[in-house]
């Protein structure tokens, strides 16, 4: 019997490759250790966004949770902020219904009075499923059909099923479908695009919006900040959409091909010269001439550079929920000097990359899963670790310095980065003592700066 | 409407009353599932593990869409088997959820192949996900009681069992209010264990020695029983007020004639026996949404089933006071004037 949690270094990671992944990466190999590290992966509703408070993210709507009461009962997690709570309502099944099917019958009905209880019209409701119906199949499109019928509204479906999360369609990708899947075509404003991806704002000081409207584009959209169900639907006269999430990947192609709104992907990254590349490319793409200098990468650079020559001893441990992709967070820090000890996250294909350069750049690096059974013997007092980033990385290291970097309002861009070091720089800074002056701080509004030229 | 919650999420689900009898165990605890009711379970329903106290290692099976249409519980096994290579645990135990009860899991099969396959006691309690917390509770004492309970020993020390004491039904969750009420009840017990709260494995297997058995709650009821079935131990069905509790009581309107105690039905029985004390003038009626014992009820009394029996009972028996916990007040009519009274119930709301 082992008394070591399972890891494997970068180097021997990436010397194995990650197709196939090595068996304790693999998802469907072992039992799923429920530790708070790995809350999110369990029920990634209980904390940021699952299905439950994604599939209301279409103003106006409201939520009918069609489950056994199981399937609802964290739902009253979600009273707090946002008053999701207040937007649900739950059609509890019963042995019977299962068995039967009955309840398939009895949902118009239910959406009926459920409307019918609200002090304001909702502008659609979603009925959420779950893995009863998957394995029913349940033809829930039919369903919803019938209650457009009895109710006059909207009505679609979240797939809850987390039956099919390793598969090609996991409920957050097939959510994004189902709330994108409500815009109506309508003319095309050439000076409009949306972004993508995520079911909070980007933060205020995200430098891509402004980019945007420089290189001409008056209105750019995100779900979340659309005030109403109108606003909503005007997010289907884009020119263009920037997907920021991989997961609304297959929701773009599907707006491709129904309302003719192109996309471009973007990935967040901590890189700031694959960053810069990445807009640069945008530009290109955007048939926009760009500067090949961006003068806010010097300062996001200074910046970094002079964390790090404070902070050249720090050991860095890396969760994987954060507002990042881990292994690109990582490989970051190391690019820039810094040790990473420690990261907690399964690799999936597409990061091949990251592992590959962490395996040249940081061959020592660990890399655990947070969800094998063997974490339960994983004992902080075993690594060098002074700093940790995720939420589940300073669970695993209470005793050290640490950001969660899990906000919900997303950090995105070269903003992001300086949050980061400016984050770290405070949890680093003694209490009461003043924050070490940041050279990317005295640049607020960079971006104001840039001239770009079509 | 059958069914249809417009104001009230459900409450605690019978898988997540036997994941909180097995939590203090130290098994390999399994749910069953593909992952969301594992999360439901450690992320909502169980209050220790956000504390930091993680005695048991609980796990998802982390079913897939295929594991669940072939029935490939052979998979499961292999995980199950892999995991105790790694952690050293007395048992592991299987909790069902909607999914096995969909494809038709054979619990007593896997029970035997498992325990074969991992060379030590494997118990199944076959929740469905559909039933409530008090169901998963009963099923998961009987399971332990009747795979470690062993024959009653002479004992000098005389030992008070408390059964139907989880998380899910005590607001304070050190246990520390509870014995103290306990004590004072029965000063003559030199030891008290409280079942599904502090006591391991070991209180299971020489549950038999008790003195004497209280069902805290319906949730104890069947464990209590069964205890007196095979040991001849006595027992009762009550739940002493805590301080905190008869302070709530205490602070019932002196004008209140008409009153309607909602929760766990022993709690609300107590709170009656208190209130008939301080309100003698008051008509007090017991409800609860879980498990009811008719040996316990007033005619009165009743079980609620649906959200509209709630709101029903509101409108036509005129209270003036109810007591129950915060999350019902969403369903108060807001034409009904009453006086509402909070007493938390973690299984309703999952606050205490």
């Amino acid at each position: 019997m082992s008394d070591k949690p399972f890891y494997m270094t970068a180097a021997a990671l990436a010397g194995h490759g990650l197709d196939p992944l090595p068996a304790p990466f693999q998802l469907d190999a072992h039992l799923i250790w429920n530790s708070p590290a790995a809350l999110d992966f369990n029920s990634p509703g209980a904390q940021g966004f699952g299905v439950k408070r994604a599939g209301l993210s279409i103003p106006g709507s409201i939520m009918l949770l069609i489950s056994p009461g199981c399937c609802g009962r964290n739902t009253a997690a979600l009273r707090g902020p946002g008053h999701y709570g207040e937007r649900f309502a739950f059609y509890e099944l019963n042995d019977n219904d299962i068995v039967t099917g009955r309840h398939l019958q009895r949902i118009p009905e239910a959406v009926a009075a459920f409307v019918a209880s609200r002090t304001e019209r909702p502008s659609v409701i979603m009925l959420c499923l779950t893995c009863v119906d998957a394995l029913l199949g349940t033809d829930m499109e039919r369903v919803c059909r019938r209650a457009e019928e009895r109710c006059g509204l909207p009505v679609r479906p979240c797939y809850m099923y987390a039956l099919t999360r390793d598969g090609s369609h996991p409920p957050m990708v097939a959510v994004r479908e189902s709330i994108y899947g409500l815009l109506e075509p309508q003319k095309k404003d050439p000076t409009a695009c949306n972004l993508l991806g995520y079911f909070t704002p980007l933060a205020a000081d995200c430098e891509l919006p402004t980019l945007l409207r420089q290189w001409g584009l008056k209105t750019v959209r995100q779900l979340a900040t659309c005030a109403d169900y109108a606003a909503y639907q005007d997010m289907a006269t884009a020119n263009f959409n920037l997907v920021l999430d991989s997961e609304a990947r297959d929701a773009a192609t599907q707006m491709a091909g129904r309302l003719h709104i192109p996309f471009i992907e973007l990935r967040r990254t901590y890189q700031a010269d694959r960053l810069a590349n990445q807009y640069r490319a945008l530009a290109k793409a955007l048939g926009v001439h760009a500067s090949n200098h961006f003068p806010f990468v010097t300062t996001v650079m200074q910046d970094i550079r002079a964390f790090c020559t404070q902070h050249s001893d720090l050991h860095f441990a890396i969760g994987s929920r954060l507002n990042a992709n881990p292994f690109d967070l990582a490989l970051a820090l190391v690019r820039s000097g810094l040790t990473v000890e420690e990261i907690f996250a399964n690799p999936r294909a597409d990061d091949a990359y990251y592992v590959r350069q962490l395996g040249q750049l940081s061959p020592d690096t660990r890399i655990y899963t947070n969800l094998s059974p063997t974490m339960v013997h994983y004992d902080a007092a075993d690594s060098g670790v002074t700093f940790a980033i995720g939420e589940d990385a300073c669970w695993y290291h209470p005793d050290v310095p640490g950001i969660g970097w899990h906000d919900e309002i997303q950090p995105f861009g070269f903003a992001a980065i300086r949050a980061l070091f400016t984050a770290m720089r405070q949890q680093l800074t003694p209490r009461g003592a003043p924050c070490p002056a940041s050279p990317a701080r005295l640049a607020l509004g960079f971006a104001a700066k840039i001239s770009f030229g079509r | 409407m059958k069914g249809l919650r417009l104001y009230l999420a459900p409450f605690a689900p019978d898988d997540s009353g036997a994941a909180a009898v097995l939590y203090p165990l130290g098994g390999l605890v399994v749910i069953c599932d593909a992952g969301g009711c594992a999360g439901n379970i450690c992320g909502f329903d169980e209050p220790r593990w956000g504390l930091g106290d993680h005695t048991s290692a609980v796990f998802s099976a982390g079913l897939r869409d295929m594991d669940a249409i072939m029935g490939r519980d052979d998979r499961l096994l292999d995980k199950m088997a892999r995991a105790c290579a790694d952690i050293d645990v007395p048992f592991a135990a299987i909790v069902g959820t909607p999914v096995p009860a969909v494809i038709g899991t054979d619990y007593q099969a896997l029970a035997r192949l498992g325990q074969k396959r991992l060379g030590r006691p494997v118990i199944t309690i076959p929740t469905t996900g559909t039933h409530l917390y008090d169901a998963g509770i009963s099923a998961a004492y009987l399971a332990l009681l009747k795979t470690f309970a062993a024959p009653a020993a002479k004992r000098d020390e005389r030992i008070l069992g408390v059964w139907g004491t989880t998380p899910l039904d005590l607001a304070d969750l050190t246990g520390d209010a509870l014995r103290t009420a306990l004590r004072e009840a029965y000063p003559d017990y030199d030891t008290i264990r409280l079942y599904g709260l502090d006591s391991d494995l070991a209180a299971y297997e020489q549950a038999g020695d008790n003195t004497r058995n209280i069902a805290y709650s319906p949730a104890g009821l069947a464990a209590v029983k069964y205890l007196q079935e095979k040991y001849g131990t006595p027992y009762v069905c009550r739940c002493p007020l805590t301080t905190a509790e008869t302070a709530i009581m205490d602070t019932v309107p002196p004008t209140a004639q008409n009153i309607l105690i909602v929760h766990q039905q022993y709690a609300a029985n107590a709170c009656r026996d208190y209130l008939q004390r301080s309100h003698p003038q008051a008509k007090t009626t017991c409800a609860t949404w879980f498990m009811q014992d008719t040996a316990q009820t007033q005619p009165q009394d009743m079980q609620l089933r649906e959200e509209d029996d709630f709101i029903a009972t509101i409108r036509e028996q005129h209270y003036d006071t109810i007591i129950g916990d915060p999350a019902l007040r969403r369903a108060v009519p807001a034409d009904v004037d009453i006086t509402f009274m909070d007493m938390p119930h973690f299984a309703v709301s999952g606050e205490t």
